[in-house]
């Protein structure tokens, strides 16, 4: 019989640590990765040995970088594999240590992400059947396809998706981790000629480099390692799914986000109103719109007027992307999904200092990447 | 028959002896989806294969779903702008491909579109859309 994770026993995240997303440089992933696990293990009061396995979130640094890079923290032996989900492949990660934790095969797992710009072939691409669109298709151009419907539907226009970018990157200028850490003004943003369709280059998200890393353990590592349970907010859910066929097929995105968001508040036992800060996909401007609808934090087609009036901004009813999301804060595919959830603990701790959302108790964070997959997390601070 | 006009993409469509263009969509005999590319990998919606999916032509006729202004574009040989649209065949299918006109000025979602070869000089015929005339 299959169980969902409240079945099993209860994981918390007990560390976070980055390295700050940026432009490609010349430092080594392996810098990268090292600053973050020891920033971790320090935020957590473990040191390496008590770490029991590891996964690692890259989708570029190619074959097999994980033991070379963190034999340096002292050989211990421990299983170490690389996870490779799209854009998704942090929060991936993040699941199989939490898995990992509840299951009882571990105490204490690492979730790692490492990553460097480089050249990569998406496998679809040969997958031996033409398309008409081949090779026309930018990212950016498939979400302004998307925003273009959206605005078809609810007349959102030009300003309402800028307003995204100007939230994400106030929030951004306060996050020492972030990439942009600049405030922008409407005008800053929309004036700005356009890549495609309604977005200019703030609308779309950096892809840099960078590492997020999150420890996961049980409450009888917390115990024995005397850690303190009120930094520690537990994980009430982990949800993977992937595309469906759906009616009409071009958004797929936020009916695959609405499907695995509404499994996660069935495992969690939570409901959209009782969330306090979420972390989602927002690669482009437009996203943020289609996906506060479907996780239900506002009704169809007022996304725009909800963001308009504050609504999402820290400090008003639920702080989106508070961490500056995806736009600001960045986007280097593997660590994505686990910068969400180093964000979403310090949130939840009450240590986000200028970013904090007053109260936060309970958050979510939700990626998607291209394929498509979607993953969900529900944190909550149970002290 | 088939005259032998050559077209930049020959698995996905090509002339009728009209003058016009089919595009080789496929029927799946287990569930009736039609879909676009044709392939014998199996049917996305039942999974059914082989037999069961069978090949049908279909009218380059449908309802602009939505489209987007490409102003710059980062692939090698291809010149932006260019207008990248969703067009929702008659058939059922939706489709991604690009529009005669390079820009996206007075184009409306929900316009009856319809596709033709077009070559320019002496470069295979593409399937172009254009809004049908009223
Ligand atoms: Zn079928």
């Amino acid at each position: 019989m299959a169980k969902r994770l409240s079945a099993l026993r209860p994981v918390y995240v007990v560390g976070v640590g980055n390295h700050r997303y940026q432009k490609h440089s010349e430092t080594p992933y392996v810098t990268l990765g090292l600053t973050a696990v020891r920033s971790a293990l320090a935020d957590a009061g473990l040191v390496w040995p008590q770490v029991e396995s590891v996964f690692h979130a890259t989708c570029l640094l190619g074959m097999s970088p994980t033991r070379t890079m963190l034999r340096h923290l002292g050989a211990t032996g421990i299983p170490m594999q690389q996870v490779e989900n799209a854009s998704a492949s942090g929060s991936t990660a993040f699941r199989n240590a939490v898995l990992e934790v509840a299951s009882g095969i571990t105490d204490v797992s690492l979730a790692l992400g490492v990553d460097k710009p480089a050249p990569f072939v998406l496998g679809a691409s040969r997958n031996g059947l033409d398309t008409l669109e081949r090779d026309r298709v930018a990212a950016f151009t498939h979400f302004a396809l998307l925003a273009q419907t959206y605005g078809a539907e609810s007349g959102a226009g030009p300003e309402d998706f800028a307003r995204v970018a100007v939230k994400n990157h106030a929030n951004g200028a306060k996050n020492p981790f972030a990439q942009r850490q600049q405030a922008r003004t409407l005008a800053e943003v929309i004036e700005a000629p356009p890549v495609a369709g309604f977005l200019t280059p703030l609308q779309c998200c950096p892809v840099g480099e960078g590492a997020a890393a999150v420890i996961v353990a049980s409450a009888d590592a917390i115990r024995a390692h005397g850690l303190d349970p009120r930094r520690c907010p537990r994980v009430l859910s982990s949800t993977s799914r992937t595309e469906r066929v759906y009616e009409p097929a071009s958004g797929f995105d936020a009916a695959l986000t609405e499907e695995t968001v509404n499994a996660a508040y069935a495992e969690a036992g939570v409901s959209a109103a009782e969330l306090d800060v979420v972390e989602l996909h927002d690669a482009f401007s437009v996203e943020e719109l289609l996906y506060v609808e479907r996780m239900g934090l506002c009704a169809r087609g007022d996304g725009a007027r909800e963001l308009k009036a504050g609504a999402f901004d820290i400090g008003g009813r639920v702080a989106i992307s508070p961490s500056g999301g995806l736009l600001a804060m960045g986007h280097p595919l593997g660590p994505t999904g686990l910068g969400q959830v180093t964000e979403i603990a310090r949130q939840l701790r009450q240590e986000a200092e200028a970013r904090q959302h007053p109260g936060a108790r309970t958050g979510l964070a939700h990626m998607v990447g291209v394929g498509a997959v979607c993953l969900v997390h529900i944190l909550r601070n149970e002290a | 028959m088939q005259d032998a006009t050559p077209v930049a993409h020959p698995t996905l469509y090509g002339p009728t002896p009209s003058g016009g263009v089919r595009i080789f969509g496929q029927r799946c005999r287990q569930c009736g989806r039609v879909a676009f590319p044709r392939q014998a990998y199996g049917c996305e919606t039942c999974g059914a294969f082989g037999a069961d999916l069978v090949d049908e032509d279909l009218e380059a006729t449908g309802a602009l779903a939505s489209f987007a202004q490409v102003h710059r574009h980062p692939g090698k040989d291809i010149d932006a702008p260019f207008v990248m649209a969703e067009i929702r065949l008659t058939s059922g299918p939706l489709l991604r491909c690009t529009l005669a006109r390079r820009d996206a000025a007075t184009l409306r979602v929900g316009a009856l579109m319809t596709g033709r070869l077009q070559a320019d000089g002496d470069a295979p015929a593409e399937l172009r859309f254009s809004q049908a005339e009223a």
